[in-house]
């Protein structure tokens, strides 16, 4: 056994010579004409021929970006990974079984499936878990190593061993995945070196920000984390167990739900395959705009207090009778509603474990943006419903409710119950002040489900609306806004006119100048964009600035023995 | 189904993983594990010194300290349930599907003697190719191309078939081989019909030629241009303050400059408000800004995308696969770009733990010769599982029934080997576990001699056999689980011999609907030993060309006088042998320890064997 210890290995195996010696005959007598074209902008100035290459190399990293879902993988200075690999069930299945596991099972014929049938949850269809009870360390690194493996013999096209890695990991990543990741490497790969950075400061440097606050909705939960100055403020941040995830859990319950025939308790999943929901969720779902969520939550709150709905009325005439006039805006709106509600999706899905082996489905395209209401927008403990409900796919709320009009519930108390605007407003109240100012005009959204077209839009327009609501940031909601305005009114002193007047040209000052200088007036909500993580990895390795801690896989390997 | 029966090895590397420390005591740590000596009773001196092979799970026994009455039952029935449990390979385990390969995945090393799989190699890039035009890339220009094809090799984006340049005004009258075809050109799919020509803008190319060139020019990338400003910016806020670019230590000045200077935080460093500080500290080369024209969350831009998947519909949007395999991840179809075809290597392989070299390929591109390949296939003996009687439903196997099978292990080395093999009693890893019982668990292989030999040698009588008994008293009558008769070998030819094995499923419930693994799935775990004496220098050995090594090998017989060494090594295979069906009437569990031993009807035929069915069917050699 101890033969076979990688760990035993000598470093200095002089295997090396073999291959430069190759190597160079292959260069001798370059047979192939090359053009010498560069399908990246940004290819390395690295890259000369033979040993003095091979030194060169060492310094321009790999840039993995482990997610739950997916993979990245790339070099530095590029602008996209090279390569994104998904996790997919078939990952987890035995080499010669692969695609075998019983896709043509049959609930009622009985057709032979293999180790596995097929359908097995989301717990397939990713890397790993932050509930380390659930799953296997050994699984995880097994799927890691292939992964890996993959992505080096079959995108990168490199030796591992000649590269550093530069390994981008979400800000609370558990300590026994990232030494079993360490392990895996070395002994696998063996990398000279690793470093590993947080997700939150590559998100914010690929905005272009030095502080932001930064929203990354992944697949088991979204994290918003302050970053100020660069720095991560891990006291600060927020968790949420809303995220990709939920989206299509949400989204198949919702199908399964709309086709069951009653009484049949079956998994969604067992029924629908996981993949295939998930990729027509993020191919075609989308989610409302900040309005329309607010006018459908109004016209469900009047139904909940039984009065009728009254859907015209406010639309084209204001409260004193007259028409409104439409603008341009107002046009296009309309035209986009009328696209949204003319279109209907037809859907097809593989069911084989129904009496059908496809089911065909027609739903109206409103009915791709529910998932996303359910999943980030509304209570935890609002029912599912189904797709075929003539009045709206989401359920009227209790009138009870409507009063409390809270954000949580005792029973439910917990931050994966807020919803995610509501959240973010959490995240911003908690920070410092200072923090909390840089951070209000600078909301980076990204991870997976903010490529979802008007999700973005959406939560900084439900936070726009919040902190209106709440006059401010303000924890506590205002349930008697005017009574306190008149109390204020008795009891403080007025300033005075000239006051009021200088406050208000100080101000007006301000706003002047900031508008000068392009940037925005302070506590102006605002979103910026960013290119995501690995592309913030790439950036900062590729600015050749040595990471303030790596890994080396001597001192690793002599450190943590088997 | 035809995919029954099926056989799959275990790479050793499985064991000798490290185990890594469990979070929870949810799973027990280890697995899998090779049988320890305990399973083996009779201990070993220890192996002559110049002995290369690799020990593992403890010494083995010789196969001569076996008696030769001796069956399974009787080396299980030494131990405890619990330890057999705890040592047995469990296929159905998460993590065995990550060391389970058919035998032609695998490869073995000969130094280490032992399989060597995908994960326990190492490669080594010999040569980068691409695949289309099977030309050679240099590994110069290999990273600055992007890992893809920078000749006219083209992929399609919808169904990654290979795209041709045809031009657009492309009729049948000017596709006479006189006239010279006129721009502007397009690719074209000939399997969807996509051509560039459907993107919008449309994407055409004035020449057939350089084509990568030329999508270069034409499509060029938001992704790269925002890249590159971001770089810029970068690049000049280091150019200022390389030395504080991560470490920042002007953070503390910043913050107090955010009280005593312009009061309301939030625009002290925001964009061009560094340089005209009121202050004017003059140390402007610590001030960081952030990008000027921050890319905002425009809420009209994603209402219009809406807007666009409403209108264009659900198939004019990219599916996940084909959305991934694009750098930019273009949400429509009109968005993508024709993708480059992506290199591939020539690697070589080397064993992980002694490095010596496994698999060459000759670094011409358009060879598909090797100069080393040591293949499993080449040094291990081979397994197959065949029905005995062939009213057997590998799909429907009755469950209370005795199933015989016959298990057959071909060699394929050029020396005799002694196999034995053992197999938990009841499948592990399920609550309905089958009994499983190998009737002969050791026995002999011949060497696999060429078959002229074996046609010359087939004119002289064949070796004696020892018991000689009728074919079919040999397994109606046996009863006790101690029949010698029990322990010899169904069929022994040139290079392979059969043993029999016996399965009794029991009553599985269809637990398709409600679990997630298939409880009714017949997978049986065997523990192979090989032990045989290799001649040191093993020129005539066949190997797939083991000529790398060939002066180790040399120095080894040099050291060895005696020219032959012992060798052994074991590995866990298993045999998928069916699904267990519905319970069938009158076939009802008996006591568990005795085998259900139905009386078979039909005498028992040997497999058709070419050359065989006209000579005496069994040739039973007892061992010794």
């Amino acid at each position: 056994m101890s033969s076979r210890d990688p760990t035993k290995l000598a470093p200095s195996t002089p295997y090396k010579p073999s291959s430069t010696s190759h190597r160079t005959s292959l260069t001798a007598n370059p047979s192939t004409p090359q053009s010498r074209f560069s399908t990246s902008a940004f290819s390395s100035p690295g890259g000369g021929i033979g040993g003095a290459s091979s030194l060169h190399q060492v310094d321009e990293p790999l840039i993995f970006e482990i997610g739950t879902r997916f993979f990245r993988a790339g070099f530095s200075n590029e602008s996209a990974p090279r390569c994104k690999i998904g996790i997919t069930p078939e990952l987890y299945g035995r080499v010669g079984l692969k695609g075998r596991g019983g896709t043509h099972a049959n609930r009622r014929t009985g057709e032979p499936a293999g180790p596995r049938i097929r359908n097995t949850g989301s717990e397939e269809w990713e890397l790993w878990m932050n509930d380390l009870r659930l799953k296997d360390l050994g699984v995880v690194e097994d799927l890691m190593e292939r992964v890996l493996r993959e992505a080096y013999n079959k995108h990168l096209l490199i030796e591992s061993k000649s590269k550093r890695l530069i390994i981008i990991i979400p800000p609370v990543f558990p300590l026994a995945i990232q030494t079993t990741l360490s392990q895996l490497l070395f002994l696998h790969f063996q990398p000279p070196t690793i470093t590993y950075l947080s997700s939150p400061v590559l998100s914010c440097l690929a905005a272009g920000l030095r502080s932001a606050l930064i929203v990354d909705i992944g697949w088991q939960e979204t994290t918003i984390t302050p970053v100020y100055e660069l720095r991560p403020l891990p006291a600060y941040i927020k968790f949420s167990s809303r995220g990709s995830k939920s989206l299509v859990e949400v989204f198949g319950q919702l199908l399964w739900n709309t086709i069951k025939p009653a009484g049949d308790d079956e998994s969604w999943w067992r029924i629908f395959s996981w993949g295939e929901v998930e990729d027509l969720q993020s191919r075609y779902g989308w989610c409302k705009s900040s309005a329309e969520a607010r006018e459908a939550a109004r016209q469900r709150a009047r139904k909940a207090f039984g009065l009728p709905v009254d859907k015209e009325a406010d639309e084209e005439f204001n409260e004193d009778g007259e028409r409104i006039r439409k603008t341009s805006a107002d046009i296009r709106a309309q035209r986009r509603r009328e696209a949204i509600e003319s279109t209907e999706v037809e859907m097809v899905f593989k069911t084989p474990l129904l009496n059908e082996r496809t089911t065909n489905m027609a739903l109206p395209f409103e009915a791709m943006s529910v998932a996303a209401e359910y999943a980030f927008f509304l209570p935890s403990w609002t029912n599912v419903e189904n797709f075929t409900k003539e009045d709206g796919y989401i359920p009227t709320p209790n009138v009870d409710e409507l009063m409390e009009g809270c954000q949580g519930r005792v029973e439910y108390e917990d931050e994966s119950d807020y919803t995610l605007p509501y959240l973010v407003f959490l995240a911003l109240l908690h920070c410092p002040v200072d923090v909390r100012a840089v951070c209000i005009p600078r909301i980076v959204i990204t991870g997976g489900a903010a490529n979802m077209p008007g999700l973005k839009a959406r939560i900084l327009g439900d936070l726009k609306e919040l902190v209106e609501e709440r006059g401010g940031w303000n924890i506590v909601k205002k349930r008697n806004a005017k009574g306190d305005e008149r109390r204020r009114e008795l009891v403080e002193k007025k300033p005075k006119k000239v006051e009021v007047e200088m406050l208000q040209s100080e101000k007006d000052d301000l706003r002047i100048k900031y508008a000068k200088i392009g940037g925005v007036a302070p506590g102006t909500i605002r979103g910026v964009e960013t290119m995501g993580a690995w592309v913030g990895g790439s950036i900062l390795s590729g600015a050749r600035i040595k990471g303030a801690v790596e890994i080396e896989r001597e001192r690793f390997l002599s450190t943590h023995r088997m | 189904m035809s995919s029954f029966p099926y056989i799959h090895i275990s790479c050793p590397c499985n064991e000798d993983r490290p185990q890594l420390m469990a979070v929870d005591s949810a799973r027990p740590l280890s697995p899998t594990k090779s049988p320890t000596k305990r399973d083996f009773p009779a201990p070993i001196p220890s192996s002559a010194p110049q002995t290369p092979s690799k020990r593992r799970g403890g010494p083995m026994a010789p196969s001569a300290s076996f008696e030769s009455t001796d069956t399974i039952a009787d080396i299980e029935d030494d131990n405890d349930t619990e330890e057999d449990e705890e040592n047995n390979f469990d296929p159905r385990d998460q993590r065995a599907a990550f060391s389970l390969f058919p035998i032609e995945n695998l490869l073995y090393c000969e130094d280490c003697h032992q399989i060597r799989c995908p994960r326990c190699v190492q490669d080594e890039i010999v040569c980068w190719y691409c695949p289309s035009c099977l030309f050679e890339v240099p590994s110069s220009t290999v990273k600055s191309d992007g890992n893809r094809c920078t000749r006219n090799c083209y992929l399609c984006p919808i169904c990654t078939a290979l795209l041709v340049v045809i031009p657009v005004n492309h009729t049948s009258s000017s596709t006479l081989a006189t006239e010279q075809p006129v721009g502007p050109f397009n690719l074209f799919c000939s399997h969807c019909h996509w051509t560039t020509s459907d993107l919008i803008p449309p994407l055409q190319l004035e020449k057939p030629t350089s084509i990568s060139a030329q999508l270069a020019k034409l499509t060029p990338s938001a992704q790269d241009a925002e890249f590159t400003r971001l770089k810029q910016h970068y690049a000049q806020q280091l150019g200022n303050a390389q030395e504080d670019f991560t470490n920042s230590p002007a953070a503390l000045t910043r913050l107090m400059g955010l009280y005593t200077g312009i009061g309301s935080g939030g625009g002290s460093h925001g964009s061009g408000m560094g340089g005209v500080g009121r202050k004017g500290r003059g140390v402007k080369k610590l001030e960081m800004k952030e990008i000027d024209r921050l890319r905002e969350v425009i809420e009209e831009k994603e209402l219009d995308t809406i807007e666009r998947m409403a209108t264009l519909g659900l198939d004019a949007t990219a599916n996940t696969k084909q959305r991934l395999s694009q750098p930019h991840e273009p949400r429509f179809l009109t968005e993508m770009r024709p993708t480059a075809v992506l290199l591939r290597t020539k690697r070589s392989k080397r064993c992980r733990a002694c490095r010596h070299i496994l698999v060459k390929p000759e670094s011409k591109v358009q060879t598909t010769r090797f100069r080393i390949r040591l293949v499993a296939l080449n040094y291990i003996p081979s397994l197959t599982i065949k029905r005995l009687e062939p009213t057997i439903q590998l799909t429907n196997l009755t469950p209370h029934k005795t199933h015989r099978f016959l298990l057959t292990v071909t060699n394929p080395l050029f020396d005799p080997i002694s196999v034995s093999l053992l197999t938990p009693r009841y499948t592990p890893g399920t609550e309905y576990a089958s009994r499983i019982t190998i009737l002969c668990p050791e026995f002999e292989v011949g060497a696999n001699t060429d078959v002229w030999d074996d046609a010359l040698m087939s004119t002289k009588p064949p070796p004696p056999p020892v018991v000689p008994t009728t074919p079919s008293s040999s397994f109606t009558g046996a009863g006790g689980t101690k029949d010698p008769r029990m322990s010899t070998v169904y069929e022994q030819k040139r290079n392979y011999t059969s043993v029999v094995i016996e399965v009794v499923p029991p009553e599985i419930p269809d637990t398709r609907e409600t679990r997630i693994r298939d409880e009714r799935l017949l997978e049986v775990p065997i523990f192979v030993r090989v032990e045989f004496e290799a001649e040191v220098d093993r020129d005539d050995e066949e190997g797939g060309g083991g000529g790398g090594s060939a002066a180790a090998k040399a120095a080894a017989a040099a050291g060895n006088p005696l020219g032959r060494e012992k060798v052994e090594y074991s590995y866990w295979c298993v045999v998928g042998i069916g699904r267990v069906g519905d319970p069938v009437e009158g076939v009802v569990a008996s006591e568990p320890n005795t085998p259900v031993r139905t009386p078979v009807g039909t005498p028992v035929k040997a497999p058709r064997t070419p050359g065989m069915s006209k000579t005496p069917l069994r040739q039973r050699l007892a061992r010794e």
